[in-house]
């Protein structure tokens, strides 16, 4: 056989050659087709508490990003979202998901009003054919900027003192769900106060170009501000605090859904806040309208798993509690009475809570806060049931995040 | 009388595996085959001294999962390999290429149309769901929807509730797909030329149709029932080519003491007061037996080994109208090196191990059908090219290779006729075709092999070279195959049985009717001794 | 405020208004062109020449013409004479199309279908109670055919004219008219399966090569129609121009012409799905998925349709006098049709396009000037996008000139009237004559398109009437089945 013959490789970002730089613990993963680090160190643990106690930068070049223009854009995302953007001034960004015909939801992203008639919006999957799709009928022009753009989420109580001190510019005016352009290292920066953990961060959007100029920037300047590169490990507890839900771990977005009870409406993903119905025509309308008053569909929920207990049957067989400080995402049964209620998606050791947390979803009965499932998990080489108490999210919501 | 409960006429896969069937619970069981080998049109022949044919079939996905476990044939040396990849080299010189990976392959979509690479997920889920309805029908004996029998209203009752079981929009696209061409149902998801040109080409495989004649959607539908491992549409290579799987069928068979004789061609069925009673071999041998299973091809078996004062008219008069018509030819070559394919790039070689499919597009493979179809042949085919070599090592010596090729168009009702020098030509016209996309392939051929619609039926006795032992066309399938009213393995002659791949569900590797014929009978048994 | 407000009227469009006025509907039809009937209409092609300019035939459904006490003057249903080289021939022949001789199959089929195209579709395979029971009688009647018939039936419809020629051994006449049954319409050759279906239907739908002709030409249909509308009190307006249908959050109410909206509480659309979703109103009032299949629905029209002003009668060499009252198909063998095809698909004007020809003026003096006459001639394979008129005249001329020598002579004017032609004048997208395709993969409960069967459509109050839904053609039926699910809905 040939050399080489077996070779395939994925995508990288173009912030590769410093995140590669960076690895050590050989822990790649893909998103997107792409390659990124889970983390960056032998363990995610500094990494998780540079996001909670100093700031963390996250490459989270493979989202996609697409610019909307035109004289109807905003007729066409208004139809195409759930939420209600006549609302959104220039310079605001919202969240919210987009449904298919039946109200199922196809993916979630922000949606950024960069001018009258000008927005961006960014997804988690490849979002060109359907954006397509919708355009029938309005004067709209579409680019897919995924390539070139880069894109580096800075997360984490220091990161607008960081900001500051790169761009000499106060950033206390730019609130949680705004934005503003800036330079750092000399080039253009779009700065979002958004990101994917609860805490007080931003997320920036850079020419592909420039995107290692800014990097070692940040980098360079962060030092002093507890700076981190993160990888997704560590964002992944960080969001799961923050009750967020991750399309394809939490829910399946409606278009890969093999069967149409695997997809999901936003009601139960806790995103119906997100659903202004009274706004006009919008897809999945009539479709959402009924599954707003359904009372036997799922609902999305933090769930409390009864740590003392898991401590103490793992002690009472002369063992250390393993804590899951690597986020699991195994479909996980939980149960009433024995009686599976719904499951669960993903679930975490809370480092800042010092809780074992998860999300889930369960009956619309038992979603209320306050009751008492029980839960399956391995002790050792046993399966045992634990309880696990339903809660509100998000689990964490300090004030400096939208501070 | 040497008391065999049932005779098998042709050990072709199919024969095989209802003579295993039937002997596994408790028959006697005689297989006679006019060749010197067993497999049929599933054999890896050894033309060329040390290199490995695969004259017939090459690939296997159909093969319904239950025959491997219930007839243990993995104990009996059956070993598949997934096909990884498929390349379609461009005439740019760029390629397209199916990754054995969902990132990689959606990638290489998107290299070409990015709208295609977003429906792509969508349409091969669409395709696995409706290949998971349908699935099911491949292992029943079809059902007479205007017969009364209990059994048959059953089946029925079942069908329906499985429709109906379907959610609104698959039932409309399979619809749909069963009277469409393959191009106007791609069309309705595709965009990009090379994406459609790969996937149309299950549309045709074995059919004298192009990808716009309305008719290519349901044989497309065929190819997509195949599964590996669960894995819908996968394809896999047998360890040893095709012919190692017939063999391990074989050994199967023997292990339940199912006896075979090969160079024994049946000449005809030996029937007695409207009931078939044995056969008579060409050599003047007679076997005895309750009942007898053609594994032949329809026409064969009711035009040439059935007396025809014992069929009536109307009968007669199906089986000649049952279509056989082909355009399909297997080449292989046997090479003093791996050729070079321009199109793979560096770092991109394990491309070599998949499938290459010369179909750039739709039209290509459309234009390879306008030049057949008024009994010609295609200028320049549309081929599906495997180097089973480099999956198998043992199937050419060191360092050498055999490239194995399935060809269409060659139309089996030639203009003229067939003959030494046409096969040649046209033999010609495939290497010469290759060689637009491996230049150096000629300068490796040692040895080259080619069977055209004549030669595939002069060795495998298929009517006209028809490779499915008649057309996959939807008013010969289910219930009206091989032709209306006798779509339950049994003949209007009373114990004459048919189980090969004229009958329910139809071609390819599948052990489908050979099963399922055998189920019946072994209820007939049953039901006589009752 | 009106019950009902119809837009387009065609005889689909009137037999629905005439339906729903029977039922004491206040109904207002609406045509944006100046002309009523669309493709079931007339034009004066030339001073004194009258044409049916999209079809040849388009009779009304008998039950239809019962109900509303119309009588429509036919002429008998045309013989088909074909004129060609058959394969391997050197020589031209001329020989009648036998129907007669077709297996009993053809006719049961025929027989099935017209049951069929007279109950309203059920959404398959999920039917309500009485869509079930109308069904269930077309297969008690399938089943009555016994098991033999009931199989060669079923067969029919999945085959290629070609494969069947073969299999019962046709004479060159009637394969190549059976050919040209089962492709006309279709962007398929007659090598393709599933085209006998076409066939079948049009010999359902009695507007085939042998569907009669209408005294006082197809026009007459439209206007005994649209007396009797407004006879039962329907109001008729025309030569509105562009409409637009009202539509708030996915309900339709009202129409617009310019300035002027009309309310109504329901609206049905006579125009085919692609014009209704995408003129009607905004593409965007539909949701993505249903767009997709709004987009999926097939409008290849390949058909021309040329008129020729003739001074005097044509003689076409072996051609009867009897023989002119009916189709002449001109074409070669089921081969050289194929190839013609072949051309088209690529899109380019076969050297020989097939085509049928007949003389409306002989059976109906009233459509030529005393003694002079008119030819009409239906161009099968014009690709869809074609829009060079005069090698479309060249090659009808030339193929008339070799059967009917001389004939350029007499001719007086030519009119071409190709697919974009056809497309702007009648507002059918693609050229397409019957509002989409009508292969077995548009048929039935997946006509007009999946998910709209009976008329129904994703927009509230909005109904589709015309050919582009079930059945197919210009019989009314579409109509008046659809009126009949309005009325049901009501
Ligand atoms: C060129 C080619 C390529 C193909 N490629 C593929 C592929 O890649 N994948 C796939 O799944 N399928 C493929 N097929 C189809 C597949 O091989 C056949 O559908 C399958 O082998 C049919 O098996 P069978 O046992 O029903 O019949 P056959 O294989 O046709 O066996 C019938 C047997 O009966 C014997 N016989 C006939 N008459 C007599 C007689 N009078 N006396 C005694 N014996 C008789 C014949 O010699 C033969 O051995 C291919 C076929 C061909 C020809």
């Amino acid at each position: 056989m040939r050399d080489g013959m077996g070779m395939l490789s994925l995508k990288v970002t173009p912030f590769h050659p410093r995140t590669s730089e960076l690895m050590q613990g050989n822990a790649w993963r893909r998103w997107a087709g792409f390659t990124v680090a889970s983390c960056y160190e032998m363990a995610p643990d500094r990494e998780y508490l540079a996001i909670r106690n100093a700031c963390a930068l996250i490459d989270v070049s493979p989202l996609f990003k697409y610019r909307v223009s035109g004289k109807d854009s905003l007729a066409f995302l208004n139809r195409l979202v759930t939420r209600d953007l006549s609302k959104l001034s220039v310079g605001q960004v919202a969240y919210g998901p987009w449904c298919d015909s039946r109200g199922k939801v196809v993916d979630d992203g922000t949606v950024m009003r960069l001018d009258d008639h000008e927005f961006r919006l960014t997804s988690a999957e490849s979002s060109w054919r359907w954006l397509g799709d919708n355009a029938h009928g309005f004067d709209v022009f579409i680019a897919d900027e995924s390539d070139e753009t880069a894109a580096l989420s800075l997360q984490g109580p220091t990161s607008r003192a960081l900001l500051e001190k790169l761009t000499g510019v106060r950033l206390s005016d730019v609130k949680y769900h705004w934005m503003r352009s800036i330079e750092i290292a000399q080039r253009p920066v779009l700065l979002t106060r958004t990101g994917y953990t609860g805490d007080l961060g931003y997320e920036l959007w850079i020419r592909a170009e420039h995107a290692l100029d800014v990097w070692d920037a940040v980098v360079s300047e962060g030092a002093s501000f507890g700076l981190m590169p993160c990888g997704i490990w560590a964002m992944d507890v960080a969001r799961i605090e923050a009750g967020l839900v991750m399309l394809d771990v939490d829910y399946t977005p409606s278009p890969k859904a093999f069967t149409a009870n695997q997809a999901s409406s936003p009601f139960e993903l806790g995103l119906g806040w997100a659903v202004h119905l009274h706004k006009g025509d919008m897809v999945g309308k009539k479709a959402l309208m009924q599954d707003r008053l359904k009372t036997d569909g799922l609902k999305l929920t933090g769930l409390e798993i009864d740590h003392a207990a898991f401590m103490s049957a793992h002690e009472e067989l002369g063992l250390l509690t393993p804590l899951p400080f690597i986020p699991w995402r195994v479909v996980t049964p939980l149960f009433l009475d024995r009686e599976q209620v719904g499951y669960a998606t993903s679930g975490t050791w809370s480092p800042t809570l010092k809780k074992y947390i998860a999300l889930a979803q369960v009956a619309a009965r038992v979603a209320r806060a306050g009751n008492k499932l029980t839960i399956d998990l391995m002790v050792d080489r046993e399966r045992r049931p634990f309880a696990a108490v339903t809660t509100t999210l998000p689990f964490f919501n300090p004030e400096r995040k939208r501070a | 009388m040497s008391g065999y409960d049932a005779i098998v006429i042709g050990a072709g896969h199919n024969g095989l595996v209802h003579a295993a069937y039937l002997a596994r619970a408790g028959k006697k069981v005689l297989v006679l085959e006019r060749r010197p080998v067993v497999g049929g049109a599933t054999i890896t022949e050894e033309i060329f001294p040390g290199f490995k044919f695969l004259t017939g079939s090459y690939l296997i996905s159909l093969l319904r999962p239950e025959v491997i476990r219930e007839l243990s044939l993995a104990k009996h040396g059956l070993e598949l390999m997934p096909l990884e990849s498929t390349l379609v080299p461009l005439q740019s010189g760029d390629y397209f290429a199916d990754w054995p990976d969902h990132d990689m392959t959606r990638e290489e979509i998107a290299r070409h149309n990015r709208r295609d690479a977003d429906i792509y997920p969508e349409y091969a889920a669409t395709m696995k769901r409706i290949a998971l309805w349908v699935k099911p029908l491949l292992d029943i004996a079809p059902p007479n929807p205007a017969s009364n029998d209990p059994r048959d209203k059953m089946a029925m009752a079942m069908i329906a509730e499985r429709l109906r079981a379907m959610s609104k929009s698959d039932f409309d696209l399979l619809c749909r797909l069963l009277t469409t061409s393959a191009a106007d149902f791609l069309d309705e998801w595709f965009e990009g030329e090379a994406l459609k040109g790969t996937k149309c080409t299950s549309g045709i495989i074995g059919t004298f149709l192009g990808p716009r004649s309305a008719g290519t959607g349901y044989v497309l539908l065929h190819h997509y029932l195949g599964e590996i491992d669960g894995v819908f549409r996968a394809w896999a290579f047998p360890r040893g080519g095709t012919g190692a799987f017939a063999q391990a069928v074989y050994s199967a068979a023997r292990s339940f003491g199912v006896e075979v004789r090969t160079n024994a061609a049946v000449k005809q069925v030996i029937i007695k007061d409207g009931v078939a009673k044995g056969v008579a071999l060409e050599n003047g041998d007679e076997f005895y037996a309750r009942r007898i299973i053609s594994n032949a091809d329809a026409k064969v078996t009711f035009l040439n080994l059935v007396d025809k004062k014992e069929l009536s008219p109307d009968f007669v008069n199906d089986i000649r109208r049952f279509r056989t018509t082909s355009a399909a030819c297997k080449v292989n070559l046997a090479l003093d090196g791996l050729p070079t394919f321009t199109s793979i790039p560096k770092g991109k070689e394990a491309l070599y191990r998949g499938s290459i499919e010369i179909a750039p597009s739709i039209d290509y493979v459309e234009k390879a059908y306008d030049d057949a179809k008024y009994g010609g042949w295609s200028t320049r085919p549309f081929m599906d090219a495997l180097i089973p070599s480099l999956l198998d090592p043992g199937m050419a010596p060191p360092g050498k290779h055999v490239m194995s090729l399935f060809v269409q168009y060659a139309s089996s009702e030639l203009e003229g006729g067939w003959n030494a020098e046409k096969r040649a030509t046209f033999l010609d016209i495939v290497i010469d075709t290759l060689s637009q996309y491996s230049p150096d392939i000629k300068s490796k051929i040692l040895f080259k092999h080619i069977n055209t619609p004549d030669e595939l039926e002069r060795q495998f006795a298929l009517s006209s070279g028809n490779i499915f032992q008649g057309e996959l066309a939807l008013h010969q399938l289910f219930f009206l195959k091989p032709v209306p009213t006798f779509a339950h393995y049994k003949s209007p002659i009373k114990h004459l049985w048919m189980c090969g791949a004229s009958t329910h569900p139809g071609g390819c590797i599948t052990g489908a009717p050979g099963r399922n014929a055998a189920m019946s009978l072994l209820r007939d048994f049953q039901e006589e001794s009752a | 405020m009106h019950d009902v407000i119809i837009v387009g009227s065609s005889p689909n469009a009137l037999a629905a208004a005439a339906r729903l006025l029977a039922a004491k509907k206040r109904v207002l039809v609406l045509e944006p062109s100046d002309h009523l009937g669309g493709p079931v209409s007339s034009h004066e092609f030339h001073p004194g020449f009258w044409a049916d300019t999209a079809l040849s035939s388009a009779p009304l459904h008998p039950m239809i013409e019962q109900e509303l006490g119309l009588s429509i003057a036919v002429l008998p249903r045309r013989t088909v004479t074909v004129i060609g080289k058959a394969h391997n021939a050197s020589e031209v022949s001329v020989g009648r199309f036998q129907k007669a001789v077709l297996p009993a199959a053809f006719r049961n089929g025929t027989a099935l279908l017209q049951a069929l195209h007279a109950s309203p579709v059920g959404d398959l395979p999920n039917m309500t109670g009485s869509e079930a029971e109308a069904l269930s009688m077309i297969g008690a009647q399938l089943l009555g055919l016994g098991e033999r018939e009931m199989m060669e039936v079923l067969r029919l419809g999945f085959m290629s004219a070609r494969e069947l020629s073969l299999e019962l051994n046709l004479p060159f006449a009637d394969r190549v008219a059976l050919s040209i049954g089962s492709v006309y319409g279709l962007n398929e050759g007659p090598f393709a399966r599933t085209n006998v279906w076409n066939y079948l239907v049009h010999e359902a739908l009695n507007d085939g090569l042998s569907g009669p002709q209408v005294v006082g030409g197809l026009g007459r249909i439209t206007a005994l129609l649209a007396d009797k509308v407004r006879s039962l009190g329907g109001e008729i307006e025309m030569g509105l121009g562009p409409l637009a249908v009202d539509v708030d959050a996915g309900s339709a109410w009202g129409v617009s012409a310019g300035d002027r909206t009309v309310e109504a509480k329901r609206i049905a659309s006579d125009l085919d799905v692609q014009r209704t979703f995408g003129q009607l109103i905004p593409p965007y009032h539909l949701e993505p998925e249903c767009l997709r299949r709004v987009r999926q629905v097939r409008y290849r029209g390949n058909v021309a349709r040329v008129f020729i002003a003739l001074r005097k009668q044509p003689e076409f060499a072996g051609v009867g006098e009897e023989d002119l009252l009916g189709t002449l198909v001109i074409a070669n063998d089921v081969e050289s049709i194929e190839r013609a095809w072949d051309e088209a698909k690529r899109g380019n004007l076969p050297a020989d396009p097939p085509i049928f020809v007949t003389l409306p003026s002989r059976g109906d003096p009233s459509r030529a000037p005393t003694g002079a006459h008119v030819l009409a001639v239906t161009v099968l394979y014009v690709p869809s996008g074609w829009t060079d008129r005069s090698r479309v005249k060249e090659a009808v001329l030339r193929l008339l000139g070799e059967h009917a020598p001389g004939i350029e002579q007499w001719v007086d004017h030519v009119e071409v009237n190709l697919p974009v032609d056809l497309e702007e004048r009648f507002s059918l997208t693609g050229g397409q004559l019957y509002g989409g395709e009508t292969n077995l993969s548009q048929s039935f409960f997946l006509r007009s398109m999946p998910g709209c069967r009976g008329g129904c459509t994703p927009i509230e109050n909005l109904y589709l009437c015309g050919s582009t839904g079930h059945p197919p053609g210009y019989s009314g039926m579409s109509g008046w089945l659809s009126a009949g699910n309005l009325l049901a809905t009501a």
